[in-house]
């Protein structure tokens, strides 16, 4: 439909006419130096903690520049700029706003790319919603929560299987460049379609390239319908970058508020912290290990102690988070490793050299935990995942001892030839997250025994083909795992021989 | 620059207490700047500041050309000359104003106005003002073209902003 132009003016004219400016009553203080995105400003007495400052705008007239007011001090306050600040200078006059930093947060956000205050990137018109949140938000209480007790399907099997999550768990994925980390978290939002759970990147110090594809990524498996992507990417000003996690925080607690579940990737927080490393040596505040500033652990724990499971009497919302991690040369034990692995609820550890072996997802389950384990976990996969765990443990102990000895007894070997196929079952291509009642069906089929005759590369194909002729011949099975989440005595009679009839017919 | 002001402020109180004490506080601000104005004249000033002149020498020096003038200005003077402090002298007069002011209830207002201001209006500006924020008012008006119109005032960190230039960004900002 066109818009005709005087249609145009006669909304502006009631607009300008509409339009009343209060008289501004604010504090107003004089910047003292401008160093690398942080501003020393003398007065500002009653500048609070976290508000927001209003500097000049640039000379082309794109309206005013916001700060954050991070140092409070006895004659000045120093802030952070979100935006540029190439053109402030000395003797500028700097306002205090009376708001703290704020994002918008609802339904209009979602399918949207935004960065970290909101404001969209994508072509797709402002963001329709008067609701706003701060960022920085009190984590919710004892009293407000309730132990984590569902699952959050990743559609990975070894996830779902060994490391299951929860909803409102803290779930680190840990590794090193190129291993897959993003990968796993972007399976897990791909996986949500069609479960309610609103999945929310925030995209951290990262490449734009890399969050562009993302975006068409998740795009292209139809994942953004379910999708916020909050990008503060390593072009921005490191004020931006620190509080883009926050932001998306609190984009999720207004989901979890509301009694809906949502997800949260933070990819990824070594980023975060080096971005507020940054922002803290600037602010001239005493480093410690790393270089990083002594409240970093404070940083990342107020962040995802936001993450909670809400009791039924406060709505029932979940909020779950996954934060990324970048370890170099597998070093766990560096400052900022050790200090999210302690905050979290159990981590997910990938390896190079499982992914280069071509175990993919290179995920070490053995090292990997889940602290909620199997609270977050259905009947039929608990039936399936104790057996599976357990072969996958032997099969650890005796890989290494194997490759002395040359002669094993007999049940050593199954042992061994068990967890070769059980290690080949467990990988999975990228964008194919699985229902959670096929992984079912694929993970009885293993540690039943019905692969045990199949040679060890013949094993991805017949886990293939079994669930093609699962879909086709006896999809009873797969509904009445889904419907009771549970194995029974009919179900587990039914799928035997379901698996016996494919095993007859399965030339390979 | 942060240093320098607190060290300020606690010269330029014990300086007005004593000032309380003596019950002359205009006679004191008095004798302050007049020591100021000669230690800022430039000869004197590059020779307070001079590295090559030892700290004691310095200190003699402010006491031989502040021979004329009040003694308790010409030793709070020489007190920060010998310490290598002299350059926080203009600032000890900035607080030493300050809390006069805050002492006897004066606030001090900046009006800015974008056409001239006749005595009568300014008379009305400082009665809303009192009544407003309470105390006595003292107001100086400056002129200045670009706020388009209305008035801006300015009381210390505080700035009451009327002005047409700033409800015309704001219009702007709200109509993008």
């Amino acid at each position: 439909m066109a818009i005709r132009s005087d249609e145009i003016g006669q909304i502006l004219k009631a607009r300008i006419s509409a339009f009343e400016a209060p008289v501004v009553d604010a504090q107003e203080g004089v910047i003292t130096s401008v160093t690398d995105g942080i501003v020393r400003i003398y007065g500002l007495e009653k500048a609070i903690a976290g508000e927001l400052l209003e500097f000049p705008g640039p000379r082309d007239g794109s309206g005013a520049v916001y700060g954050l007011a991070l140092d409070l001090r006895e004659d000045g306050v120093g802030a952070a700029i979100m935006g540029p600040y190439e053109h402030l200078q000395e003797g500028d006059r700097v306002r205090t706003t009376g708001r703290v930093a704020q994002v918008p947060v609802g339904d209009a956000l979602i399918g949207r790319v935004v960065n970290a205050l909101g404001q969209p990137l994508d072509d797709r018109g402002p963001i329709e919603t008067d609701e706003m949140l701060p960022v920085e938000r009190v984590a919710s209480g004892v009293i407000t929560r309730k132990g984590v007790d569902t699952p959050l399907q990743t559609g990975i099997k070894a996830v779902d299987a060994m490391i299951p999550i929860g909803r409102g768990q803290r779930e680190l994925i840990i590794g090193d460049r190129q291993t897959g980390k993003t990968q796993v978290a972007l399976d897990t939002i791909i996986n949500q379609k069609g479960t309610g759970v609103v999945c929310i990147y925030v995209a951290i110090g990262q490449r734009s390239s890399t969050v562009a594809q993302i975006a068409a990524t998740l795009a292209q498996y139809g994942a953004m319908e379910h999708t916020i992507i909050v990008s503060a990417t390593a072009a921005e000003p490191a004020a931006l970058q620190y509080i883009a996690p926050f932001a998306g925080c609190a984009m999720g607690e207004h989901f979890m508020l509301a009694g809906r579940d949502a997800l949260i990737v933070y990819d990824d927080l070594s980023k975060h912290a080096q971005a507020y490393r940054q922002l803290s040596l600037l602010l001239r505040r005493p480093p410690s290990r790393e270089a990083y500033p002594g409240d970093v652990f404070y940083l990342h724990s107020r962040l995802l102690e936001r993450a909670a499971r809400l009791d039924d009497a406060y709505g029932g919302g979940s909020l779950t988070a996954l934060p990324v991690i970048e370890t170099q040369a597998g070093d766990v034990s560096a400052y900022i490793p050790t200090n999210v692995i302690s905050i979290t609820d159990g981590q997910i550890y990938l390896e190079s050299d499982l992914f280069n072996a071509g175990i993919r997802p290179a995920i070490n389950v053995g090292i990997s935990v889940s602290r909620v384990g199997s609270a977050a976990q259905t009947k039929a996969m608990k039936s399936v995942a104790g057996q599976l765990r357990l072969d996958m443990a032997q099969y650890r102990d005796l890989a290494a001892f194997a490759q002395f000895a040359s002669d094993l007894d007999r049940s050593t070997r199954a042992s061994l030839e068990r967890g070769q196929r059980m290690t080949e079952l467990l990988k999975q291509p990228q964008y194919e997250p699985m229902s959670f009642a096929k992984q079912v069906v694929a993970l009885f089929a293993g540690t039943r025994g019905f692969l045990d005759d199949i040679p060890v590369e013949k094993v991805t194909d017949f886990e293939r083909s079994l669930l093609r002729f699962m879909d086709q011949s006896h999809p009873e099975i797969e509904q009445s795992i889904m419907a009771r989440a549970a194995i029974d005595e009919a179900t587990e009679q039914g799928l035997r021989a379901a698996l016996d009839e494919f095993k007859k017919g399965y030339a390979g | 620059m942060a240093g320098e002001l607190q060290i300020a402020r606690r010269y330029a109180h014990a300086y007005f207490d004593l000032a309380k004490q003596a019950r002359d506080i205009p006679g004191w601000r008095r004798a302050l700047d007049e020591v100021v104005t000669i230690l800022s004249a430039p000869d004197v000033a590059t020779a307070l500041h001079d590295p090559r002149i030892p700290q004691h020498e310095r200190g003699r020096l402010v006491a031989e050309l502040l021979a004329n003038a009040q003694p308790p200005a010409r030793n709070l003077a020489r007190l920060l000359a010998e310490r290598g402090r002299a350059a926080v002298l203009p600032l000890v007069l900035e607080q030493y104003d300050a809390l006069a002011d805050r002492y006897s209830g004066v606030l001090r207002a900046e009006v800015v106005t974008a056409v001239p201001v006749d005595a009568q209006l300014e008379q009305r500006i400082r009665k809303q003002l009192a009544e407003k924020l309470g105390g006595d008012v003292q107001t100086t008006v400056r002129q200045d073209p670009s706020i388009v119109g209305g008035l801006v005032i300015r009381i210390g960190d505080r700035v009451i902003d009327g002005s047409i230039r700033t409800r015309l960004e704001q219009l702007q900002a709200a109509l993008a």
